[in-house]
């Protein structure tokens, strides 16, 4: 079910209804699971029992651990729940991967791990889990002294599936660990709903989404091989630019809608989004993209590894460590690990530069750093976009071989794309000038540029498209 | 709450403004950002806002788009050509549409393929017919990019150059190669037989409910380089046609010698053949000449 579809809006809006009712208040967090289950199983349904099957497991494990913190045996429950989710992770993403490259097609095995289906939002839901089990053992108390997870079993399974499965954020986050979530688990009340700020980032991200990636991905479905083996080197590097930009206004959409919806039921989620594209290092580019992953492998992964507290040495390994396992998580294909590989070099690299080189700070060089992260991110994107390493390379080609023409810039097609592609870099450049006066004085008449996103909404929306984060 | 209800104001001024905007100054067709919305544009033209008026019409692929794009349509002639679709879609929205031309062209060049369903769902059905008939402006011609663009200095894509149909090599043997291929891709799903004769018997079945309503159908074969209009697959459509999809109650045009015909990929006719068919169909079909 996807945000910008009837069945979703119809769904979200109903359970609003139920969800605020008194006679129903009681009841909130059972409306809320039982509304994630439908947005979930709508699909498919063998999907949903495996994602409960594994939500059961797990809250039975996390349980164990949160409530017996003396147990001799709670070290060993933590690691069979990681090894578990780890392996239902392996076996359903890269399952497929591992039948292609050691067994043969024809065969059964090898038939057999090709035809999986992959669960949609497996890798968001088991970091979800992950996050469960690891808090519930570093520290079973919130910040207030109360236990993370309730006394009573059913509870406890309740309010467990109920964070894994909140809709909003199951399928592509953002990746809420459970510390910050679980002690949010109480009634709410319909007055304390803070409207403006859900309205903000829900018309926000629906115009992100549905405006602007949508738009784009019109265009950028000629970044696809064979397609852009007819396309000139130029019309290439345009597509390529936005791309760059549909990625960031489709995952920084659907991110702002799931954080808006949660506003609406009362729960506060972890921003994903800081405008990364005006990142001066690769360092602050992972800071401020997709936040919620790159905070939940640093603190369960990066800083485990040992961070940067044992020697540059092994800083250098752990940020590789990190980001090529970050790589895998998108996907079981080779570009994605490449990918990781490329944002692995490029941080060890700059720590190492910077180490022996300190840029003077000012305007000029702080905007020719900002280029040049945007263009080095923006080229790495072709690896998600064209997950065939192959196709990678034939783009390369393409790009050299088939000529790069001023004329191209002067057509149609450059005039849509950059009409889709330029909001996203003013979205940028408005953080730029967010503290200045101007800005201030001006900003008291946001309403019209609201105004003018809801106009864009209902009459500029491209063809409806799946989030590009679902298939991760 | 306030900053809500003003944006809502907001949108609908502004939703107000630019109605009256685009009644006062129409939109010009054929400049949609994307060869779907090309395609919504002409079924929009053809359902809300009176192209189903025309006497004759041409059903088919980009081929027959390619007729509407030059600009040499007469009048009380419609093209539903789709591009990157095929007759089946022309078809299915003259069917839809309460007003039947007198005469229905289906172009067969690519009458065993099945595609751009996609543009008749999201035009026919659901609230859109209601939405599109009374309310102009959420027709696709009237987008607002649509409307940024006539703005835009910058001058519209001659129909079918290189420019719109991508990197073409300028020399003769590269452009031999490139036809060559782009006549393989145009006939690339000719490979399941089943489907595509299952594909003409519907069409058939569509085309003689047509004519029971009172339509006249012709079949034509628009024409390209020789390689495209004689070739091996070309006769294999043209013996499935025959098996098919002809009925005694259909006419058909005769495919006239494509000497004089030249094209901007191999495939699709450029400007001045357009011109050059269409008046060859006019005499074909005792229509006279302006």
């Amino acid at each position: 079910m996807l945000f910008n579809s009837p069945e979703f809006v119809l769904l979200a809006g109903f359970t609003f209804l139920l969800y605020y009712l008194r006679f129903f208040r009681n009841l909130q967090v059972h409306i809320l699971t039982a509304a994630s289950l439908v947005f979930y199983g709508w699909s498919s349904i063998e999907l949903l029992s495996l994602l409960l099957i594994c939500i059961f497991i797990n809250g039975t494990l996390s349980w164990y651990v949160c409530h017996y913190p003396d147990h001799p045996r709670r070290k060993l429950w933590v690691t069979t729940g990681v090894v578990l989710n780890l392996g239902i992770l392996f076996f359903f993403k890269y399952g497929p991967l591992a039948g292609k490259a050691i067994l043969r097609l024809d065969d059964g095995i090898g038939a057999f791990l090709m035809s999986i289906p992959l669960p949609v939002g497996i890798s968001f839901y088991t970091f979800h889990v992950l996050s469960m089990l690891i808090d519930v053992y570093r520290k079973n108390t919130d910040k207030t002294g109360s236990l993370l997870l309730p006394r009573n079993y059913w509870r406890s399974q309740l309010n467990q599936l109920f964070y894994i499965a909140f809709f909003p954020q199951l399928v592509a986050g953002p990746i809420v660990k459970a510390h910050e979530f679980l002690p949010q688990i109480r009634t709410k009340y319909f007055r304390d709903i803070p409207f403006e700020m859900a309205f903000r980032n829900i018309v926000l991200g629906y115009f992100l989404k549905m405006v602007l990636a949508d738009n784009l991905g019109e265009f950028t479905s000629y970044l696809s091989y064979p397609a852009l083996a007819s396309q000139t080197g130029s019309q290439l590097l345009l597509l390529l630019l936005a791309y760059s930009c549909q990625i960031f206004a489709d995952f920084a959409g659907y991110s702002l809608i799931a954080i808006g919806l949660c506003r609406l039921y009362g729960y506060t989620l972890p921003s994903n989004f800081n405008f990364p594209y005006i990142s001066a290092s690769f360092a602050e580019f992972w800071r401020r993209w997709h936040i919620s992953l790159s905070t939940w492998l640093r603190d369960y992964l990066y800083v485990p590894l040992g961070g940067n507290r044992k020697g540059p040495v092994r800083t250098y390994i752990n940020l590789m460590i990190v980001m090529l396992l970050g790589g895998f998580w998108h996907g079981a294909a080779l570009s994605y690990m490449v990918w990781g590989a490329y944002h692995g070099g490029l941080l060890a690299l700059e720590r190492f530069l910077g180490t022996y080189i300190r840029l003077p700070r000012h305007a000029v060089i702080r905007f020719f750093q900002m280029l040049l992260v945007f263009g080095l991110v923006t080229l790495g994107w072709l690896l998600f976009k064209l997950p065939n390493f192959s196709e990678v390379i034939a783009f390369g080609k393409a790009v050299f071989s088939n000529g790069f023409y001023w004329a191209d810039f002067r057509q149609v097609n450059t005039f849509y794309i950059l009409l889709y592609s330029l909001p996203v870099l003013l979205w940028h450049v408005h953080y730029l000038v967010r503290d200045s006066g101007l800005y201030l004085r001006v900003r008291r008449f946001e309403y019209i540029v609201y105004g003018l996103l809801l106009f864009g909404i209902l009459l500029l929306r491209g063809y409806p498209g799946e989030f590009i984060y679902f298939q991760f | 709450m306030m900053t809500i209800a003003k944006s809502l104001l907001v949108c609908v001024v502004l939703v107000l403004i630019y109605s009256l905007s685009i009644w006062q100054r129409p939109l010009p067709p054929g400049r949609a950002q994307s060869l779907q919305r090309d395609n919504v544009e002409v079924i929009d033209h053809y359902l809300y806002a009176g192209g189903n008026l025309a006497d004759t019409v041409v059903a088919g692929s980009s081929l027959a788009a390619q007729l509407r794009r030059s600009g040499h349509l007469p009048g009380g002639w419609y093209s539903l050509g789709m591009r990157g679709g095929c007759a089946q879609n022309g078809v299915a929205i003259v069917a839809a549409s309460p007003r039947k031309p007198r005469v229905l062209l289906l172009e067969t060049n690519l009458a065993y393929r099945i595609a751009g369903v996609y543009e008749i769902d999201k035009t026919v059905h659901g609230l859109n017919p209601w939405v599109k008939t009374y309310l102009p402006v959420f027709r696709e011609q009237n987008r607002p990019a649509q409307w940024l663009l006539s703005l835009w200095p910058i001058p519209s894509e001659d129909p079918g150059s290189a420019a719109s149909s991508g990197h073409v090599p300028k020399d003769e043997a590269s452009r031999e190669e490139t036809e060559r291929f782009i006549t393989r891709m145009f006939y690339k799903e000719m490979g399941n037989t089943r489907e595509n004769i299952a594909a003409l018997k519907e069409l058939k079945a569509q085309l003689l409910a047509l004519a029971d309503q009172g339509v006249q159908v012709y079949l034509v074969r628009i024409p390209g380089t020789r390689s495209f209009t004689c070739g091996p697959e070309a006769r294999t459509i043209d013996g499935w046609v025959d098996q098919y999809l002809m009925d005694t109650r259909f006419h058909r045009i005769a495919t006239p010698d494509v000497t004089p015909y030249r094209t901007t990929d191999a495939v699709h006719l450029d400007a001045p053949s357009c011109a050059h068919y269409i008046n060859y169909l006019r005499r074909q079909l005792a229509v006279p000449a302006n």
